[in-house]
C-alpha cells in the first residue's frame, strides 16, 4: 500500500521558507517527497527580531524554542495612553479565585470596592507562564532551520525572482521558472514569499477596511545592546507603534506609522487554491504587534502536514485549511484592531467579533469563547485592560458572594 | 442585581436549574421560586446520561454514592449501537478515547490503516470502557497515567423522577430563600412598555412576580416561545424522527453497564438498565411508520413485563432562535430538543445552566450576555445535531424508505464538510468548545463503516506487519485487563447497600463540558 510520492515547490525567503522546508521534510518523510525550495532574495524583515508566545504550534516551533531557551520571554510591556507606565502582557492564565468566580470577575470586584487595587497585570508577575515566550533574531534561526532542511534532503535553488506559468485553463499553476531559467513543475506550490508572488496569479487579495486597521509604513533599527534583561515592549501613541525587542546581541526597534499609505492589511481569502497554498507572509499581511506571521505560518504548516499527499482529492482538505487559516488571520487582525482602537488618535471601527468581545467585557467583565482559538480568553482580557476598557459590573454569581472573601482571596494570590 | 428568580417547571431541567442556582447563590438575598404543576406532570423520560453529569454533581457538592442510591442508578460506560451499520452488526461508542495517540498521530489513523490492510479489528476493541461494557464489568478510570486504564470515563442510568426529587430535597434543605409552588400557570404578565415578563398568575388566582425567569416548562415553552415569541428552528429535515413511545419493564440487567440503541426500519429503540427496572422506548418517524406499527414492534422487542402504560410523546428536532430573550432564558425542552440517541439533553440542560451562571450580569442590561449565550447554545445544538445525523448517514442500510430518505437527504453544510474531510484526508475537524471529541467522531464514523481514501503516512514509522501485530497485541492487552475487572453488580451492590467508601475520581471536565 503506497501513497504517491509528491513533488513540492516552496517559494519564499528567509526564516519562513526554511521553517517550511525543514518541517515538511520531516513530517512528510514517509511519503519521500521531492522538496525544492526556491529561495528569493532576503526580505528586509529577515534582520528583524520577532517574538512568539504559547500556545506554540507544536511541533513546528520547538527548534526556535530550543535554540533560544536561554532567553525565555515572560511578558511584553504594552504602553498605551490608558497604561502610560506600561502594562505587562502575555498569553498565560492569571490565577483561580474560586470554583464559581473567574479571575477577571474577581478582579472587577476588587476594582469596584477598593481604592488601592494592584493593577491587573501585577497578577501576571506571580503566575509566570509554564512555558514562556521566546524572542529571537530571525536571521540566526533561519540558519538553523535551513541546515536542518538540507540535512533532510531539501534542495535550495536561489533565484532573483520567479516567473509563473498557469495551466491552459488558468485555474492552477503549471510551473514556475527561476531567474536562471530553471523550470519547475510540482504537485503543490507552497508560497510563503512576501505578498504571495505565486498565489497572486490565481486570485486577488482582499483588504481589511482601513476603518479597522489603517494602512501603515514601518521603519526598523537595530542597535547595540544597552544592557539589562531580555525584554519586549510595545509602545502605542498617537499614530505610532514602537515594537522594541532587547536581546543579548542588540536592541531592535520597529516603528509602525499608521495612516501612511504604504501597506494594507491584505490577505488571500482562499489561501489554498487549486495546487497552490499561500502561508505566512505569502498568505497575509498584518501589523505584527503581538502575533507574528511566523506563528500563523507554523499553525498552517501543522495543518498542511496532515493534508498533503494523503489523497488525490483535495477539495475538502483545502476548505478545511482555508477555514483554519482565516480564523487565525481574523484573530490576529482582531488583536491589532483592538489595540489600535484603544490607543491611536484616529477613531477606528471595531471588527464585528471585537464588538462582541468589547460589549461583553464592558458589561460584566465576560469573555467570548471561540473554537480552536489562537489567542486565549485570558490574553483578550489582558488586552482590554491594557487599552483601557473598564467593565461596568461583574456577573451575578460573583456579586452574590461576600466581596471581602473575593478581595482577600484575590489579594492573597499576590502574596503567594 | 436581580432580586427574584422564577423557574417555571419542575422536570429535570427545572430542578437541575433550581439546585444549581440555590448552590451558587446560597449566601445571597436572591429569592428563588420554582413553580410546577402536578396536573401537567413531566415528560417522564430521560434516564441515560453522559459523563458531564458527574461534573455538575461535583460542583453542587453532591456525593456520588448518595446520588446513585437516591436515583437507583447504574453505571454507564457507553452506548451499544445495534443494527446501525447493517442489520446484525453492533459496536459500542464508549466514553473516552479509542486507543491512545502516539507522538506521530492519533490512534484512529493506525486503526484505519490496519483495516485497509485487511486486519479484522473492530474500533471499539481499543477502549477498555467498551470491552468492560461487553463483559458486564465496571471499574473506575485509573487516576494515574495516561494509558487505556485512565483515558475513559463513565456516566449513569438513573430514574429521572427520583433525580428531580433528590435535587428538590437539596434546594429545600439548604437554601432558605427557596420556595416551591404547586399550581398551573394560566396567565403570564408582561410589562406593557418593555415586553419583559413581570409575573405569572396561577389557576387558583395566586399571582407571583420576579425580575428574571427561567423557562423549564418543557415542550410547551410557555414563557420563551408562547409569551416572548422565540422562533423554533426546525431541524427535522435532518432528524426526521418525531415520535416516541416509552414504557418501563420489570426485568433488570445487573451486569449491563451500557445503554442500547437498536436501529429499526424507521428509527431506533432504546434500552436503559436501571437498578430496579429497565427503561424502554421506541423512537420513530411518522412519515415512515404508523403509531400502531411502532407499538407492535416495540411490544415485540421488550424483555419483560410493562410496569406502566405506554407514554406516547410527539416531538420535533429543533432549537429556539434565541434561548435567552428579554429577561427569560429557556432551559431544557423549552429551549430545544434533539432526539436522545446520544443522551445529550440533560447535558444541554447542564451546559445552559453553567453558561447562564457565568454570563448573567450583576445588572439588568443583558444584551451582550444574551447575544453570547445564544451564540454558544446555537453552536452546541448544531454540533450535537451533526453528530447525531452522522449515525444515520454513515451506514450501509437502505432497506426501508426511511433509510433511503436519509441516504439521499442534503446534509447540513457543516456535517457535509466533516464527513468529506474524513473521506478525503482521514482527519476529524476538531473543536475546543462543544460536545464530542475527535475520538468519538472517528469511532462512530469508522465503526459504522465510513471509508477514507487517505492512507496516513505518519503511521508509516511502522511497517504493515509491525502495525497489525502491535494492534493485535494492544487489543489483547486491553481485553485481558477487562477480564480482570469485577462484574458491575459487585460494586453496585456495595454502593446501594452503603458498604463501600467513595473513591471515584474527580471528573476531568472543564466548565464548558470539554475533557481537560
Ligand atoms: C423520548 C425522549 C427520550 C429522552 N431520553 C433522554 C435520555 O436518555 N437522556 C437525556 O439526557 N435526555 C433524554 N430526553 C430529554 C429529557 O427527557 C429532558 O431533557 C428532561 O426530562 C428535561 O425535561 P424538562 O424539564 O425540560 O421538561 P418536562 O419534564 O416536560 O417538565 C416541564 C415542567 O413544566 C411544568 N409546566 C409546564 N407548563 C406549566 C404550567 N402552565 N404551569 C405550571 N407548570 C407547568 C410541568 O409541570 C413540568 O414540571 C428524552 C426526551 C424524550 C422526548
Amino acid at each position: 500500500m503506497k501513497n504517491k510520492t509528491p513533488t513540492i515547490a516552496l517559494i519564499g525567503s528567509g526564516l519562513q521558507l526554511s521553517m517550511c522546508a525543514s518541517f515538511l521534510a520531516e513530517k512528510l518523510q514517509y511519503l519521500k517527497p521531492t522538496i525544492v525550495a526556491i529561495q528569493l532574495p532576503p526580505d528586509e524583515r529577515e534582520s528583524h527580531v520577532s517574538f512568539l508566545f504559547p500556545p506554540f504550534a507544536e511541533p513546528a516551533i520547538p527548534l526556535i524554542r530550543r535554540e533560544l531557551s536561554e532567553v525565555g520571554l515572560q511578558k511584553i510591556t504594552i504602553t498605551t495612553p490608558a497604561s502610560p507606565s506600561g502594562f505587562a502582557f502575555n498569553f498565560s492564565p492569571y490565577g483561580v479565585v474560586s470554583d464559581a468566580v473567574t479571575f477577571h470577575h474577581a478582579y472587577q470586584v476588587c476594582r469596584q470596592q477598593e481604592a488601592d487595587v494592584p493593577s491587573y497585570d501585577s497578577f501576571l508577575a506571580i503566575t509566570p507562564p509554564p512555558s514562556p515566550g521566546v524572542v529571537y533574531l530571525r536571521k540566526n534561526v533561519t540558519h538553523e532551520y535551513r541546515h536542518l532542511a538540507v540535512r533532510r534532503g531539501v534542495t535550495y535553488v536561489p533565484s532573483k525572482d520567479v516567473t509563473v506559468v498557469l495551466s491552459e485553463d488558468e485555474k492552477k499553476i503549471f510551473s514556475v521558472q527561476t531567474s536562471t531559467r530553471q523550470v519547475m513543475t510540482a504537485d503543490y506550490f507552497i508560497d510563503c514569499s512576501l505578498g504571495g508572488v505565486v498565489m497572486q496569479h490565481l486570485q486577488k487579495k482582499a483588504v481589511l477596511s482601513e476603518q479597522m486597521i489603517p494602512s501603515w509604513s514601518w521603519d526598523y533599527r537595530f542597535g547595540a545592546f544597552e544592557g539589562g534583561p531580555v525584554e519586549s515592549e510595545l509602545k502605542l501613541e498617537r499614530m505610532m507603534v514602537k515594537r522594541i525587542g532587547r536581546l543579548s546581541c542588540g536592541r531592535a526597534e520597529k516603528t509602525y506609522i499608521f495612516g501612511s499609505p504604504d501597506r494594507l492589511c491584505e490577505y488571500f481569502e482562499r489561501p489554498w487554491l487549486a495546487n497552490c497554498v499561500a502561508i505566512g507572509s505569502g498568505f497575509a499581511e498584518v501589523p505584527e504587534l503581538l502575533v507574528d506571521l511566523d506563528q500563523i505560518l507554523a499553525r498552517q504548516l501543522v495543518t498542511l502536514s496532515w493534508l498533503l499527499g494523503v489523497s488525490s482529492e483535495t477539495t475538502h482538505s483545502a476548505r478545511y485549511f482555508n477555514m483554519l487559516s482565516m480564523r487565525d488571520f481574523g484573530e490576529a487582525a482582531d488583536m491589532v484592531n483592538l489595540l489600535l482602537r484603544g490607543a491611536l488618535d484616529q477613531p477606528l471601527e471595531l471588527t464585528e467579533s471585537n464588538r462582541r468581545r468589547v460589549e461583553l467585557f464592558r458589561s460584566s467583565a465576560g469573555t467570548v469563547k471561540e473554537n480552536n482559538a489562537l489567542i486565549s480568553e485570558n490574553a483578550w482580557t489582558g488586552l482590554m485592560h491594557a487599552v483601557g476598557y473598564t467593565p461596568r459590573n461583574t456577573n451575578a454569581v460573583t456579586e452574590a458572594i461576600d466581596s471581602r472573601i473575593i478581595i482577600n482571596r484575590t489579594k492573597s494570590l499576590l502574596s503567594r | 442585581m436581580i432580586q427574584k428568580l422564577m423557574i417555571v417547571g419542575g422536570g429535570t431541567a427545572g430542578w437541575m436549574t433550581a439546585a444549581a442556582f440555590c448552590h451558587l447563590f446560597q449566601d445571597s438575598a436572591l429569592q428563588i421560586t420554582l413553580i410546577e404543576s402536578e396536573a401537567i406532570g413531566t415528560i417522564g423520560v430521560g434516564e441515560a446520561t453522559i459523563p458531564h453529569i458527574r461534573y455538575f454533581n461535583e460542583r453542587l457538592g453532591i456525593s456520588e454514592h448518595e446520588f446513585m442510591r437516591a436515583t437507583n442508578a447504574t453505571f454507564k460506560l457507553g452506548i451499544e449501537f445495534a443494527d446501525w451499520k447493517q442489520i446484525g452488526h453492533s459496536y459500542i461508542h464508549p466514553f473516552g478515547e479509542m486507543g491512545f495517540p502516539t507522538k506521530h498521530a492519533p490512534f484512529y489513523h493506525y486503526w484505519s490503516r490496519a483495516k485497509r490492510l485487511g486486519a479484522s479489528l473492530s474500533a471499539d476493541e481499543f477502549s477498555l470502557a467498551a470491552q468492560m461494557a461487553r463483559l458486564g464489568r465496571f471499574t473506575y478510570p485509573s487516576k494515574k497515567g495516561s494509558g487505556f486504564l485512565s483515558n475513559f470515563s463513565y456516566a449513569f442510568h438513573l430514574d429521572a423522577s427520583k433525580y428531580a426529587l433528590f435535587l428538590r430535597g437539596l434546594c429545600e434543605r439548604n437554601f432558605r430563600n427557596f420556595t416551591r409552588v404547586e399550581g398551573k400557570i394560566e396567565h403570564v404578565r408582561q410589562d406593557s412598555e418593555t415586553g419583559d415578563i413581570i409575573g405569572v398568575t396561577l389557576g387558583d388566582g395566586l399571582t407571583l412576580s420576579a425580575d428574571f425567569f427561567i423557562d423549564c416548562s418543557g415542550f410547551r415553552s410557555l414563557l420563551l416561545c408562547q409569551t416572548l415569541g422565540a422562533n423554533p428552528i426546525d431541524m427535522s429535515e435532518h432528524l426526521p424522527c418525531n415520535s416516541a413511545i416509552a414504557a418501563p419493564t420489570d426485568e433488570t440487567y445487573p451486569n449491563v453497564p451500557y445503554s442500547r440503541a437498536t436501529a429499526h426500519a424507521a428509527g431506533w429503540q432504546w434500552r436503559i438498565p436501571l437498578r430496579h427496572r429497565t427503561g424502554n422506548g421506541f423512537v420513530y418517524a411518522t412519515d415512515f411508520m404508523s403509531d400502531s406499527e411502532a407499538e407492535q414492534l416495540f411490544d415485540g422487542n421488550l424483555g419483560g413485563e410493562k410496569l406502566a402504560d405506554l407514554n406516547l410523546i410527539r416531538f420535533q428536532a429543533r432549537r429556539m432562535d434565541t434561548s435567552w430573550r428579554k429577561n427569560c432564558v429557556g432551559i431544557g425542552l423549552s429551549g430545544g430538543f434533539l432526539e436522545p440517541l446520544e443522551s445529550t439533553s440533560i447535558h444541554l440542560i447542564q451546559a445552559a445552566i453553567l453558561k447562564l451562571a457565568e454570563l448573567l450580569p450583576g445588572h439588568k442590561d443583558w444584551r451582550a450576555e444574551s447575544e453570547q449565550f445564544n451564540r454558544e447554545m446555537a453552536d452546541l445544538y448544531e454540533k450535537i445535531r451533526d453528530f447525531l445525523v452522522l449515525h444515520y448517514r454513515v451506514t450501509e442500510r437502505a432497506d426501508s424508505e426511511f433509510w433511503r430518505y436519509i441516504k439521499n437527504m442534503r446534509l447540513p453544510d457543516s456535517l457535509d464538510q466533516k464527513i468529506n474531510l474524513l473521506r478525503e484526508a482521514g482527519i476529524v475537524d476538531t473543536y475546543q468548545h462543544g460536545l464530542f471529541l475527535e475520538a468519538s467522531w472517528a469511532l462512530v464514523y469508522f465503526a459504522q463503516g465510513g471509508e477514507t481514501a487517505a492512507l496516513h503516512h505518519r503511521t508509516c514509522h511502522l511497517t504493515d506487519r509491525e502495525l497489525v501485530e502491535q494492534l493485535k497485541n494492544f487489543r489483547d492487552e486491553i481485553a485481558n485487563n477487562a477480564r480482570g475487572v469485577a462484574p458491575q453488580s459487585e460494586l453496585l451492590d456495595q454502593i446501594h447497600e452503603g458498604t463501600v467508601t467513595e473513591q471515584w475520581p474527580q471528573s476531568a471536565m472543564s466548565l464548558y463540558g470539554v475533557f481537560s
